[in-house]
């Protein structure tokens, strides 16, 4: 085997592996037969499809008990809300941290930065208490809150807004730019790539959420999918496997498209970070 | 347009004096050149007259105006950078209007002053392009057009051709002088490159160490220098020092003459020495003598020569090109 064909086999193998969960969930999702599903599984018949039937995402679509519709407009509200509230907060934050004049910015950044070892599990009691004081229960607003200071995304704008030249903003004062003008008109668009990794990291993060929305939540009204989608574990009645993959699947498309518009710019972001020292 | 003037001016980064206390006076439509090597604090003076740094103490005006407190944007100055310091996400447009889109500037004069100010540069046939499609002679007209528009009383260069290869420096150079002869504004321009100072200066300031060794017209600094340093730094190739036995001789303890201002001969010169290196450009030469007691001198001869190396010359200074310091 030549050398350079290595590396070939080991991202084929790792590709298998990334797929190989996907290829059962869509086949498993496109099966409308339970008994066949669990003939099928641990064989490779639960891999390939053999079956081609949308019966199992009429099921859960049209499930009058559990509004598939609602619980994705759910998710998808509370996602966006916090992505551009995390996204305009964090690049401000991180703005005033890299190119500020205040006294103190490197200690803060450093208690900022400090926080990623807080696991997020320890802080959810606090702020549940917190919630259930303000009255904030069983609402969009508590499942968006805790999500917008973000450290992570801070991060990342801050590494970049340190890197834009002296001279450029410089140039912008002279040309009359307010301090929140540069960030406007200067930093902002400038820094498309790592918008595109936070709201990658940050959407990934809060579409998967489950623990912080079930504490918070009591009724489908304002319930993401995550949780939407534990009910069909919490009875003690067989899981109905075709309709749990096809609530996954229809779960995971509108995360595959947003990755797939992000990808260039959040592929350069990753590539930047690495070259530019 | 405004002078501007410098009034016990210091400036010091924490404890480090970088600018003792100066006095400068920028005349009214000059085209006054900082000169230095680096670390002389030119880039620091015209800094703190764009507001970029803050004095330490001491007083700056433009055109009679207190500015010394004030922020960059209300100081009426505008500033050509090294790097050129162009909005890369914006069209050559966008960078020379958007300034004065902020100042909330009616859309059509805008568009006005930037189509003068473009067709002033021959920048309009780049109107819509990006700074990135611009090679660097370009930039640099788009960084110029983006201060023209401005209308400023008082135009900033810190060091703007040092990016460009040597054609196009020659090339922007002839074009800035222009540029300031059909404005007649004030301009401040900060180099490192002497011969850039010589070009295009009405007033030259040697820097050195933060501190002013002379202002003047170029000639006069050239024809005149007050101390070696500015002798040492105004001219090419730079200046010969004697000191020692032959400076007294010659009436000085340390006497500085031009590489164009020595008599090299076959015999019967002032001091004898051995050719250690010729140079030929071309349209002169160059020719480094190595003479005993004195050192290295520079000779500087129009046209070609026949000189070889290792060759025994005779060197004269001429007569009333001596600078005694």
């Amino acid at each position: 085997m030549r050398r350079s064909s290595l590396p070939l086999v080991f991202a084929g193998i790792t590709a298998l592996g990334v797929m190989l969960p996907l290829m059962m969930m869509v086949t498993v999702s496109l099966n409308p037969d339970e008994q066949d599903i669990l003939i099928s599984m641990g064989s490779i018949k639960s891999f390939i499809p053999h079956e081609f039937s949308l019966k199992n995402y009429a099921d859960i679509w049209l499930d009058p008990q559990q509004p598939f519709a609602r619980t994705m407009m759910n998710t998808l509200i509370i996602t966006l809300s916090t992505l551009s509230l995390s996204i305009l907060f964090n690049s401000m934050a991180a703005f005033v941290l890299a190119q500020g004049t205040l006294g103190l910015r490197k200690p803060v950044l450093l208690l900022i930065v400090a926080t990623l070892a807080v696991p997020a599990e320890s802080l959810v009691l606090p702020q549940l208490m917190m919630a259930a004081w303000a009255g904030l229960i069983d609402t969009y607003t508590v499942q968006v809150l805790p999500g917008i200071a973000h450290a992570m995304s801070i991060f990342l704008f801050y590494q970049f807004f340190s890197r834009i030249p002296k001279d450029l903003i410089e140039a912008a004062r002279l040309d009359g730019f307010s301090f929140f003008q540069v960030w406007r008109y200067i930093a902002m668009p400038l820094s498309k790539p790592v918008i595109s990794a936070v709201a990658i990291l940050q959407f990934l993060e809060v579409w998967n959420a489950y623990l912080w929305p079930v504490m918070v939540t009591r009724g489908p009204e304002v319930r993401p999918l995550t949780v939407a989608m534990a009910s069909y574990f919490g009875t003690n009645q067989r899981i109905p496997w075709g309709d749990v993959m096809a609530f996954s699947v229809s779960m995971a498309v509108p995360v595959i498209i947003f990755f797939l518009i992000m990808q260039r710019q959040f592929i350069a972001s990753v590539m930047n970070s690495g070259v530019k020292g | 347009m405004a002078d501007v003037r410098f009034t016990r001016f210091r400036k010091a980064f924490g404890s480090v004096e970088v600018i003792p206390e100066l006095d400068l006076h920028v005349p009214d439509g000059s085209f006054t050149v900082l000169v230095g090597p680096s670390g002389c604090g030119k880039s620091t003076l015209l800094r703190s007259i764009a507001g970029l740094e803050e004095a330490s103490s001491g007083a700056i005006e433009i055109g009679g105006e207190d500015v010394t407190h004030l922020d960059p944007a209300e100081r009426g100055v505008a500033m050509v950078f090294q790097s050129y310091a162009l909005y890369p996400h914006m069209t050559v447009r966008e960078n020379i209007g958007f300034g004065l889109k902020l100042s909330g500037l009616p859309k059509e004069e805008i568009a006005a002053r930037v189509e003068e100010a473009a067709s002033t540069l021959q920048l309009t046939h780049l109107l819509e392009r990006k700074p990135k499609a611009l090679s660097g002679g370009q930039r640099q007209r788009v960084a110029i057009g983006r201060a023209i528009v401005r209308k400023p009383r008082v135009f900033l260069f810190d060091e703007p051709l040092s990016n460009l290869d040597a054609s196009l420096r020659g090339q922007m150079r002839v074009e800035l002088a222009e540029l300031h002869s059909r404005l007649g504004a004030t301009m401040v321009y900060v180099t490192h490159d002497q011969v850039e100072a010589m070009t295009l200066a009405d007033q030259i300031v040697v820097l050195n160490g933060g501190k002013i060794e002379q202002v003047g017209a170029p000639m006069e600094l050239y024809q005149k220098p007050k101390t070696p340093f500015v002798a040492g730094f105004i001219g090419s190739p730079t200046m010969n020092f004697v000191e020692g036995a032959p400076a007294k001789a010659l009436g000085g303890a340390k006497i500085g003459i031009r590489p164009e201002h020595i008599d090299i001969t076959q015999g019967g010169g002032m001091w004898t020495g051995q050719l250690r290196h010729v140079e030929h450009l071309g349209g002169e030469t160059l020719a480094y003598v190595e003479v005993p007691g004195i050192g290295s001198m520079t000779v500087k001869r129009e046209g070609d020569t026949q000189w070889e190396p290792g060759q025994q010359v005779h060197l004269t200074p001429r007569e009333g090109c001596l600078h005694v310091f």
